[in-house]
């Protein structure tokens, strides 16, 4: 498979992908700020069938960055690409890739930001 | 220095990827503020290339001498490491392994015969003592290391395999002392570093070999299958399907191989990993392990993309293999997920990552990190690795000297020499001083209660069954030793979901104390006694 054709199936698999990761990051970092950030989603992360479900739709996401980004520096050779090549090879779907870079850094954010949004909201003690 | 290393480990140390994409970014920076300039000239690569050997032979150093030092003494770090002696010898003196899920023993864990046998063979051969159980572990890992330095070979000159080794070495300490435990991780990276090495040999009987090794490691644990793809690849790419058929019998006959001993019952062992299976996943450890992983793979980048495209590899079995291990780190990632479970199952694919790290390059003598991107991130790497590793390890070895003050051993075993009954360790609120209860085992070749397992099940949702709390009136333990001066069986569990929630139920405590007295105190423990009800007329 060329890189190109990965490419456009990394970009048209985004529209499968982002939507229900970006609702299940929001709820997540709902539940970082106001409950027990060590165990997220009990309810549905301690039945068997729902968590298969979920860490497909929490993985799925990961590998679609990290194929995206081993062919962005696969295409460009650079393996720091700027916002220049970014563009250069993604050229519109750059900003799908930074949308979906947006949820990670949600996602990934350190612990602190969300004890202090959680006390800023009021719903952390 | 102490509390700057606590600060890493505490701050830092689940964040490797952040760190080490900080520090790549940082050195970067660093560089364009000194001018750009990039030390091309022979001299500097040669520099470059002692600081590189020096690290290296500084992991090697510490690695083998922190394995040493930790299996010259009988005391443990980890409170289900004295577990695996204790259910071998209890094994091989004629218990079940694995006991039906109402069995008034409460030992059972979810780790394959061979995690067990491994360490009852070793035990028989040269004698029932912790340190032979702890050397087990010691030799898996530094076993592991020198198979990794052979595998290496295959594609690396020697210097640039040894620097290669010793940066393996740097990352295994990463998990703190987890690659050269008792528990089966340290087995499982000595198998998949033999594995992947059989399988690059090529050949039918390296095949065979290999597959061996594949199935010992599904044995060890259920998910070794995800370990050993990259290995299949391999034996694949020498030999098509006939290799990767032998390899795959050879591993079903080596992982099914054991339950064909007595006492091992294959129908237990499948409803303890049903229970298992029920704990459901912590997201927040998800995310931890893919962090990991991504952390674990950077020098899979800085050596594929660090050497000009014209000397890249450009065989189709080298991208094959990287996906495999990718489909192999996000399985274990995700299983690695349940509570209690963490980043050190990801260890065993450190020889893996290293060998497709030094078959990057089309040739062996191919100059390697060329790129100034390659050179600052595999500096970042071994940086970050080095130092999480030094604050892992500092606070390792802070436990260990404490723990090392104490000598529950001789005590343990004046009692059981002074006293003829049955007698068990027993649990308090301080774990760790039942850490040396495998010496009770080794001398009565019994085993009762294991809190490692009883803290497990609970999270199982499996009750202790009436059958332990019968077992416990009628005096089948005479002697119970407990942490001096602390009620019995009061600890609670750690893991989430049923955090702080007592070990034991209230009818445990209660037919305990009904049945025992405390009738001496040792040194270190309380001594309880059984008192057989009286007789009723």
């Amino acid at each position: 498979m060329t890189l190109h054709r990965v490419r456009a199936l990394l970009l048209a698999t985004w529209w499968i992908l982002w939507p229900p990761f970006a609702a299940l990051i929001v709820r997540l970092a709902m539940e970082r700020a106001c409950a027990n950030p060590y165990d997220l989603l009990p309810a549905i992360t301690s039945n068997p069938t729902w968590v298969s479900l979920l860490a497909a739709l929490y993985v799925a996401p990961h590998l679609w960055l990290v194929a995206a980004y081993v062919v962005t520096v696969q295409m460009c050779d650079d393996l720091l690409p700027g916002p220049r090549a970014l563009m250069a090879v993604w050229r519109t779907g750059w900003v799908r890739l930074a949308l979906m870079a947006a949820l990670f850094a949600v996602e990934y954010a350190p612990m602190p930001v969300w004890r202090f949004l959680g006390r800023v909201v009021g719903c952390r003690p | 220095m102490a509390s700057i290393l606590e600060f890493v480990r505490i701050q830092l140390g689940g964040r490797p990827l952040l760190v080490c994409l900080t520090a790549w970014l940082v050195l970067g920076a660093v560089q364009r503020v000194l001018g750009g300039r990039d030390n091309h000239k022979p001299g500097d690569r040669r520099f470059a290339g002692v600081l590189a050997f020096c690290a290296a032979a500084a992991g090697l150093a510490s690695y083998v001498g922190l394995a040493v030092w930790y299996a010259a003494d009988p005391h443990f770090f980890d409170n289900a490491e004295p577990t695996m002696p204790a259910v071998a010898w209890a094994f091989h003196s004629g218990q079940p392994l694995y006991l039906a899920l109402d069995a008034a023993e409460r030992y059972s864990h979810i780790y394959g015969p061979l995690a067990f046998l491994l360490h009852a063979w070793a035990l028989e051969l040269f004698g029932a003592a912790i340190g032979v159980s702890k050397a087990v572990g010691a030799a898996a890992g530094i076993g592991s290391l020198a198979v990794t330095f052979v595998l290496l070979r295959r594609a690396a000159a020697p210097a640039r395999a040894a620097v290669m080794t010793g940066i393996c070495a740097i990352e295994l300490l990463l998990f703190r002392h987890y690659s050269y435990w008792t528990r089966p991780d340290s087995l499982e990276v000595l198998g998949v570093a033999a594995a992947t090495l059989f399988a690059a040999q090529g050949g039918l009987a390296s095949a065979a070999a290999a597959g061996v090794m594949a199935g010992a490691v599904l044995n060890l644990k259920f998910t070794g299958v995800l370990y050993v793809l990259p290995a299949f690849v391999l034996l694949h790419q020498s030999g098509r399907w006939k290799r990767v058929g032998v390899a795959s019998a050879a591993a079903l006959i080596v992982a099914i191989a054991p339950f064909a001993l007595p006492d091992v019952s294959l129908v237990h062992y499948r409803d303890w990993l049903r229970t298992s299976a029920q704990t459901g996943l912590l997201l927040s450890t998800v995310r931890q392990n893919i962090e990991w992983a991504c952390y674990l793979s950077l020098p899979l980048l800085f050596s594929y993309f660090g050497v000009s495209a014209a000397e890249r590899t450009t065989g189709n079995w080298w991208s094959r293999a990287v996906l495999a291990l990718a489909l192999g780190m996000t399985g274990v990632a995700v299983a690695g997920a349940k509570p209690g479970a963490g980043v050190y199952h990801l260890m065993p694919f450190v020889p893996v990552i290293a060998y497709l790290c030094a078959t990057a390059p089309a040739r062996a003598s191919a100059p390697v990190l060329t790129t100034s991107a390659s050179r600052r991130g595999a500096i970042a790497f071994v940086a970050v690795a080095a130092l999480l590793a030094l604050a892992t390890n500092d606070q390792f070895v802070r436990v260990m000297i404490e723990r090392r003050q104490l000598d529950e051993l001789t005590d343990i075993l004046h009692f059981a020499d002074t006293h003829g009954e049955p007698a068990e360790m027993g649990y308090g609120l301080t774990e760790s001083l039942s850490f040396e209860r495998p010496a009770l085992v080794f001398r009565t070749g019994h085993y009762f209660l294991d809190q490692p397992a009883i803290r497990e099940q609970q999270l199982q949702g499996i009750a202790i069954p009436n059958a332990t709390l019968a077992a416990l009136a009628s005096c089948r333990i005479t002697f119970w030793l407990i942490p001096k001066g602390e009620e019995p069986f009061s600890d609670r569990n750690s893991y989430s979901g049923r955090y702080l929630e007592p070990l034991y139920p209230p009818a445990f405590r209660q037919a305990f104390l009904a049945a025992h007295r405390r009738v001496e105190q040792t040194r270190y423990f309380d001594v309880w006694q059984c008192q057989p009800a009286a007789p009723r007329r």
